[in-house]
């Protein structure tokens, strides 16, 4: 059984369009199922513990990359298939799935590849794709408990569980820190960064001498340093698309 | 020498990249490729290639299949396939290896043993 989540956003005039015509799919491909619209009254997590006590063995997720992160620390611990119908602004997860946007995610659903992933953990909130510390200084890394990383520059962290670096199945996570070179004026204009450095883990610590830094997801902070982030190995089974960005 | 990407881009999935602004210090085991751009003190091990480039600073022993040196190297290399140093590379410390190339200019103090495949544990 299939049980559809639309994110608040994407259930608008603007995609009143699109949800009909991915309902109508759903229905020519057989994969139709319940279709539970976010609300001010609908909270995320109690929508994903219902359909898992309905037994939905699979959950879609029908909007942007925030639902797809905001669904992801009730979904690690929910013994479900996840699928994604990517609809809105931002969905640069479900693209390195190799899903298409709109309609054509259901024929991606319908042939139902499946892939496990591993999941980053950090203070028992689970992400899929990446979290990221802007520039600060006196950043310090502490990787796998054997080796410390100094940036001597101010640099913006990023920690991806998939990206140009990571594949999201190889057990370990990866920290790539960019010194920011060029300072901006009055806070205009771009930063300029040089080359990054790039640490493969496990178990990462982010230590920011006195000042606090903001550990971030999607615009949001997550947590604050000092934190301490971790691998969930083969935590999450996702439907993928054949043009994935990992083989 | 085809260890890395000849066209500057740095890495693969799985290699470790330390670049020139930063510094690591401890026990570094790597499951692939490393590249030094920076600084790094302790310890140095991977089973697949190291290339330390010309503006780092390296003090720390060093393990790996293939090793490619343009900056500055304080301790020991354990090679088991081919060492380079290039013409701006200084190497301070002993050598096991099964094929090494100098360039003119390199700088070598230190002993130097020719094996048949030194094994690296990492």
């Amino acid at each position: 059984m299939y049980t559809y989540i639309v994110e608040a956003e994407a259930n608008t005039k603007k995609y009143e369009a699109e949800l009909s015509h991915i309902e109508s799919r759903l229905i020519e491909l057989e994969i139709s199922g319940r279709i539970e619209k976010l609300t001010i009254l609908k909270s995320l997590k109690e929508i994903i513990n219902d359909a898992v006590r309905n037994h939905s063995e699979t959950v879609v997720l029908i909007g942007s990359d925030k639902l797809v992160n905001d669904a992801m620390s009730t979904l690690a611990e929910a013994d479900v298939t996840i699928g994604i119908i990517p609809l809105g602004e931002t969905n640069t997860i479900a693209t390195a799935l190799g899903i298409p946007n709109g309609t054509a995610a259901c024929d991606v659903l319908s042939a139902r590849i499946t892939s496990t992933l591993d999941l980053g953990r950090v203070s028992n909130r689970y992400f899929l794709s990446k979290l990221y510390v802007p520039a600060g200084s006196n950043v310090t890394l502490e990787c796998d408990s054997k080796f410390h990383v100094s940036a001597l520059l101010p640099s913006t962290i990023d920690i991806a569980n998939f990206s140009e670096e990571s594949d999201p199945r190889d057990g370990h996570l990866d920290v790539v820190v960019r010194p920011e070179t060029r300072k901006r004026l009055f806070g205009f204009g771009r930063a300029s960064y040089s080359h990054a450095s790039v640490f493969p883990f496990k178990k990462l610590t982010i230590r920011s001498g006195s000042e606090s830094l903001p550990i971030m997801s999607d615009g949001e902070t997550v947590i604050k340093t000092p934190a301490t982030i971790e691998v969930a190995p083969k935590k999450l089974k996702v439907i993928v698309g054949k043009h994935r960005k990992f083989a | 020498m085809a260890m890395f990407k000849s066209d500057g881009s740095t890495g693969k999935q799985g290699d470790t990249i330390i670049g020139a602004a930063v510094k690591v210090e401890g026990n570094f085991v790597g499951e692939g490729n490393v590249i030094v751009e920076g600084q790094l003190q302790g310890t140095l091990k991977t089973k697949h290639n190291v290339m330390i480039g010309a503006g780092a600073i390296v003090k720390a022993n060093v393990e790996a299949q293939d090793v490619q040196l343009a900056g500055e190297l304080h301790g020991n290399a354990k090679v088991a396939g081919k060492l380079v140093l290039a013409s701006t590379a200084k190497l301070n410390g002993n050598i096991e290896t099964s094929s090494l190339t100098i360039e003119e200019g390199a700088t070598l103090n230190g002993k130097c043993v020719m094996t048949a495949g030194a094994k690296v544990e990492a």
